[in-house]
């Protein structure tokens, strides 16, 4: 451009009236030289400062808490690393098995209290009353039954944020005893047979037309083969320890051995009845049989029934509870439950024979809304009259009943 | 300005010290032209120069063959310059500085009443290296983006900004002769 060419000229023109003397490159040669020297002196010195420096650091920050009061020496530092990592890999360990999270918390906790004598119902405190997460309640009641420290003496050091190292340390205990805990107890639950495990709890259902029946908190329902008659003696409320074998091909779990067994009364138990009044911390549920139950509800629930979730009054709600150690009785989890007398169990529906079955099916229950609530009840009586009854009927006549039905049932 | 050849560069990064010297027979009024326009004083122009061939020698190694030199060079230059603004000029680094106020701040020197008419003086900083790299060292727009870290509209921007005003300066100094 000639706008271009004008700015040109014109620097051109700007003589600085110098010459860079050839000197100065053996003066650049000089400098670059001495900077190696410099380098390579430095880089020397380095060597034999860092290995001196590294020792005297260890030798300080081992003896001395100089991580704080929370963490302590290095040594207690570099062992609360080896106690994390090693739950981290417990709760890895959990989560790749192929059963699904139900299966696998189920599998979890049979295995704690048939190996170690720890009650689900200790586990459950912990993470309700203390907030401490499963995982870590479970090591340190695990710790704490081997050591006799009192779990209570544990608690109060993990809730001042202390780290593991420190926390072995003033138990006296020895760090490398806790990790070798975890891991014997990662072993065992790797070597449980995926396909056959025991489960304790009492029946909640029973359908001896298909053969099969539900534990409280065992997701699924469990068969047994077509010609066993031992169902025939169950009872709902029966508590059992059933040994699980799952077939994959049908993918069913069939029960092998079933034991009547007395069960401890402080064991999670279901419930179904209607919202009677929510309080800040509790909840009154009218049951079925006409008994009034009060329930304490944690914080955050309490917030949840009253806010987000909004509950009314006379609501049907599925909840799950324990008894603590002072005798009251506490929510762990709740589901809003459709007013209808279908469950839904891998997509299939199973028609008991007047009873009222109560699987714990927490995924298929996540708080549907009326529409769907009607809509699947319309699809699902259709599907079982077809299978049922299995001869000519007219699906228009039934389908207009079953929609009148469920006008009438519909919450304003 | 055209580029060394580059087996000369390729034997400069293995230490031979006559590439070595090639290349700064070859570069040496071309950086120093460069400094001189930003900086407008030869002393300093010097000094800086020798630090831009001190860097250049010392990180040939990390020059990327695949790539122009020029423009990698410029980059030393520029950044060179710009350290020893920051280092010995702190007053005139956040300003327009004039000939007045160098004078001022540093006395009159020789060569900077002697350059009292260039108008390039009147130019901000980043003004001058704009001109430098786009006239001077003839780089493309797409390599003073790059080393300038601008993006290219607003590196276009900047170029016409500055053209703009060199330009009204060199007019309203009467230089009309080389304007036409």
């Amino acid at each position: 451009m000639y706008q271009d060419k004008v700015i040109q000229d014109y620097l051109k023109k700007i003589d600085p009236e110098h010459v860079v003397e050839d000197n100065m490159l053996l003066s650049i040669m000089d400098r670059i030289e001495k900077s190696r020297k410099d380098y390579k002196r430095k880089k020397h010195l380095l060597q034999f400062i860092t290995p001196f420096a590294v020792i005297l650091i260890i030798a300080v920050t081992s003896i001395f808490p100089v991580f704080g009061s929370e963490k302590g020496s290095l040594v207690d530092v570099y062992n609360s690393y080896r106690v994390n990592k090693s739950i981290d890999d417990l709760t890895k360990s959990t989560e790749m098995m192929k059963q699904d999270q139900n299966v696998r918390s189920f599998m979890y906790s049979s295995l704690l209290e048939n190996e170690y004598e720890i009650d689900p119902v200790e586990l459950l405190e912990l993470k309700y009353s203390h907030n401490i997460p499963p995982k870590e309640a479970a090591v340190l009641l695990l710790i704490s039954k081997r050591t006799n420290v009192p779990i209570e003496k544990m608690i109060a050091m993990r809730k001042r944020r202390m780290d593991w190292g420190l926390i072995a340390k003033r138990s006296r205990i020895s760090s490398e005893m806790v990790i070798s805990s975890i891991k014997s107890l990662q072993k065992k639950y790797i070597d449980t047979p995926k396909d056959g495990f025991v489960i304790n709890g009492r029946i909640t259902g029973i359908n001896r037309s298909i053969n099969c029946f539900f534990v409280e908190r065992f997701p699924y329902p469990i068969f047994f083969s077509p010609n066993d008659k031992v169902i025939e003696a169950l009872r709902i409320e029966t508590p059992v320890s059933v040994e699980l074998k799952y077939n994959s091909e049908q993918v069913k779990y069939f029960a092998s051995v079933v034991h009547v067994r007395p069960l401890s009364p402080n064991r999670p138990i279901f419930f179904i009845g209607n919202v009677i009044s929510i309080h800040s911390d509790t909840l009154v549920l009218g049951l079925i049989n006409g008994r009034r139950l009060v329930l304490k509800t944690p914080v955050h629930f309490s917030k949840m029934l009253r806010g987000d979730e909004h509950i009314e009054i006379g609501s049907r709600m599925r909840i799950v509870s324990f008894v603590n150690r002072d005798g009251v009785n506490c929510m762990i989890n709740y589901w809003i439950e459709p007013d209808i007398n279908i469950e839904t169990i891998h997509s299939k529906n199973i028609l008991l024979d007047g009873e009222k079955i109560t699987p714990a099916i927490q995924n298929n229950f996540k708080k549907p809304d009326k529409e769907e609530i009607s809509k699947r009840v319309i699809e699902e009586r259709i599907k079982m009259l077809e299978k049922l009854r299995n001869q000519n009927f007219n699906k228009d006549k039934i389908h207009s009943s079953i929609q009148k039905d469920v006008q009438k049932r519909r919450v304003p | 300005m055209t580029e060394i050849d580059r087996e000369i560069i390729d034997q400069a990064r293995g230490g031979d010290r006559m590439a070595q010297a090639e290349m700064f027979k070859f570069y040496k009024d071309y950086v120093f032209r460069s400094v001189f326009y930003m900086l407008k004083s030869r002393d300093e122009a010097d000094d800086v120069t020798e630090n831009v061939f001190v860097k250049i020698f010392g990180n040939l190694e990390k020059f990327d063959m695949g790539r122009a030199f020029n423009p990698w060079l410029s980059r030393i230059t520029l950044n060179e310059t710009r350290t020893y603004i920051k280092k010995y000029r702190k007053a005139y680094t956040n300003q327009d500085y004039s000939i007045d106020q160098m004078r001022a701040k540093q006395g009159a020197s020789r060569e900077i009443i002697q350059d009292v008419n260039n108008c390039l003086l009147d130019l901000t900083l980043k003004e001058r290296e704009i001109i430098t790299l786009r006239y001077f060292q003839e780089l493309t727009i797409g390599e003073i983006s790059s080393v300038m870290n601008l993006s290219v509209s607003n590196t276009k921007v900047r170029i016409h900004r500055a053209t703009k005003k060199l330009k009204q300066i060199i007019q309203s100094k009467g230089e009309s002769n080389v304007s036409r």
